[in-house]
């Protein structure tokens, strides 16, 4: 499914003196069936962008091209029913939108809304997608941890049987592992269940370790998109556009100016090799 | 000198179910001290027991030599801050001054000190120019700066921080911990930091890492760091170094355990 957006603008509070422009003339492309992380510091624009890719949030002006749904701005869209159900859009902290008795109940409250076939049959898978098995089904939501209930929140996403899911700030307030077993859960649903992802972080570790693409915002524009390993191969790029590099990039400048010959990798083991051959070779 | 003991500490919210267990610590005054642990581990049920905000079932807890319990529990509460995780659930004031200016009117301060007061204190972290800002127009980082002016404010001994950083982005964090480190090194404050940054922890003097409840290491950063795995296996990172260093130790080359990436670079850079 094809996601693009063509010179979008938007604006909070039109005509009061609180007016505030979030979106000025975006335009970009996502790219179908890969983990795209958008990225900037508070304030760029970041959580407006996404609220637009299901409508949540209209354009004043430009358009939206959301597979063959248009959205343009100014003009008033009808039946988004479809693209709503299409694009699974999670919140920040979404544990805090549960609300259900049950964690099934709860899970199956999307598809119902959808009218959907085989609700519970769609909520129970989409609760094992998310690693939670049937001993969960009929518990309280919010008997759960933390990372427990914001695993639910995103099976009540899943149940819809979205092509397409983005996720604000998914690993906020997680410690490292959870964070970590999150990440995991994206990119399962990316590579098994041919998810498109759209990840809003500040965690360039992240960005590094489980992301395909890169869009990085400032200030409500587009300042730059690509691909991971280009974004990564030189610090300085990260540096311009105000983003403290990942800890392998940082690594490699230090070791690079005590006279250490490195390749372009990014990959802990390669570069391991790289310095352990080099070491040795002075032994 | 230990100007917090805590002794043979037990706590549980429900009956029968120990969050905190038997837990035995000292923090040393004016050093930087960092508690870890995953999710759960009962890290900020210590910071609440320890401000008097929780009552322990039982064991002791003794600050600058006064034990904490209901007589004593204001002489203690003017003697320890605290620094929450969510910058919008600690602003009060309509403004930077009001917020700063709330502890002070508490406190009875009078009108024509409380002025200087703020100035000093906003100034030690760099928010003076937004004196008269409202909450809505600062950033997350901002807000924790104003709390912590707040804090200072009301001359504490020590301050605890309850991952005070983690709901902030990049920048923010980097604020804040440049601000904490500064106390530190500078004030003189006795400093406790729970938090999941491991980076954070490398700088500090001494960490306490707590699991289900119980203190499983306690000691400096690299002792405690070079546990690698152990601490892997109960959902704690290591500091990067701290991951390098295992993987040049995989492949033969006879190396000590670093927590920061300068050290461990300043001796790979010796070796070529």
């Amino acid at each position: 499914m094809a996601i693009e957006f063509k010179n979008v603008s938007h604006t909070y509070s039109e005509g009061t003196p609180f007016k505030y422009t979030a979106l000025s003339n975006v335009s970009l492309n996502i790219k179908q069936g890969k983990i795209t992380a958008i990225i900037g510091e508070t304030g760029s624009g970041k959580s407006t962008l996404v609220q637009h890719l299901n409508a949540l949030l209209l354009p004043n002006s430009g358009e939206i091209l959301i597979n063959d749904k248009i959205i343009k701005g100014g003009e008033k869209p009808k039946n988004l029913k479809e693209l709503r159900r299409n694009v699974g859009l999670v919140f920040q902290f979404p544990e805090y939108q549960l609300f259900e008795e049950t964690i099934l109940k709860d899970v199956s409250f999307g598809p119902k809304n959808f009218e959907m076939d085989n609700i519970e049959e769609r909520a129970k898978q989409a609760l094992k997608m998310v690693g939670l098995d049937e001993t969960f089904f009929e518990r309280s939501p919010l008997e759960l941890s933390g990372g427990q209930k914001r695993r639910v929140a995103i099976a009540g996403i899943l149940a819809m049987d979205p092509s397409v899911i983005v996720l604000d700030e998914p690993t906020a307030g997680l410690d490292p592992e959870g964070a970590k077993s999150m990440m995991s859960l994206f990119k399962k649903l990316n590579t098994e269940y041919d998810k498109t992802i759209i990840i809003v972080t500040h965690d360039m570790e992240h960005v590094l370790s489980y992301c395909d693409e890169v869009v990085v915002m400032s200030k409500g524009i587009i300042r730059l998109t690509c691909d991971v390993d280009s974004f990564f191969k030189d610090g300085n790029l990260c540096r311009s556009l105000g983003i403290l590099p990942p800890n392998i990039v940082l690594l490699k400048e230090m070791l690079i100016s005590k006279g250490f010959k490195l390749s372009d990798t990014l990959n802990i083991n390669d570069l391991c090799d790289e310095i352990g051959r080099q070491v040795k070779s002075y032994e | 000198m230990n100007i917090v003991e805590v002794k043979n500490l037990n706590f549980s919210y429900e009956e029968n179910v120990l969050v905190i267990n038997n837990v035995s610590f000292n923090i040393e005054k004016g050093k930087y001290t960092t508690i870890i642990g995953h999710n759960g581990s009962g890290k900020s049920t210590i910071a609440k027991l320890l401000i008097g905000l929780l009552n322990r079932n039982d064991g002791d807890i003794i600050v600058d030599g006064d034990l904490l319990n209901e007589e004593n529990l204001m002489k203690i509460r003017n003697k320890v801050g605290i620094v929450f995780q969510n910058p919008d659930n600690q602003f009060i004031g309509s403004t930077v001054r009001d917020d700063i200016a709330f502890g002070l009117e508490n406190h009875l301060v009078e009108q024509k000190d409380m002025d200087k007061i703020i100035e000093e204190f906003s100034s030690r972290v760099k928010m003076s120019d937004y004196l008269n800002s409202e909450p809505t127009r600062l950033s997350g980082g901002q807000k924790q700066r104003v709390a912590i002016a707040g804090v200072l404010a009301m001359k504490p001994d020590i301050i605890i921080f309850d991952e005070a950083t983690s709901m902030l982005d990049p920048q923010g964090k980097e604020e804040i911990k440049n601000v904490i480190m500064n106390l530190h090194d500078n004030e003189n404050l006795t400093i406790v930091s729970i938090t999941h940054d491991i980076e954070e922890v490398a700088k500090s003097d001494k960490v306490i890492v707590l699991n289900k409840g119980e203190i499983l290491f306690e000691g400096n950063p690299v002792d405690v760091m070079s546990k690698g795995k152990e601490l892997n296996d109960i959902g704690l990172d290591m500091p990067y170094s701290m991951k390098i260093v295992e993987e040049l130790k995989k492949r033969n080359i006879d190396i000590e355990n670093y927590v920061t990436m300068e050290s461990l670079v300043e001796d790979l850079g010796n070796r070529i």
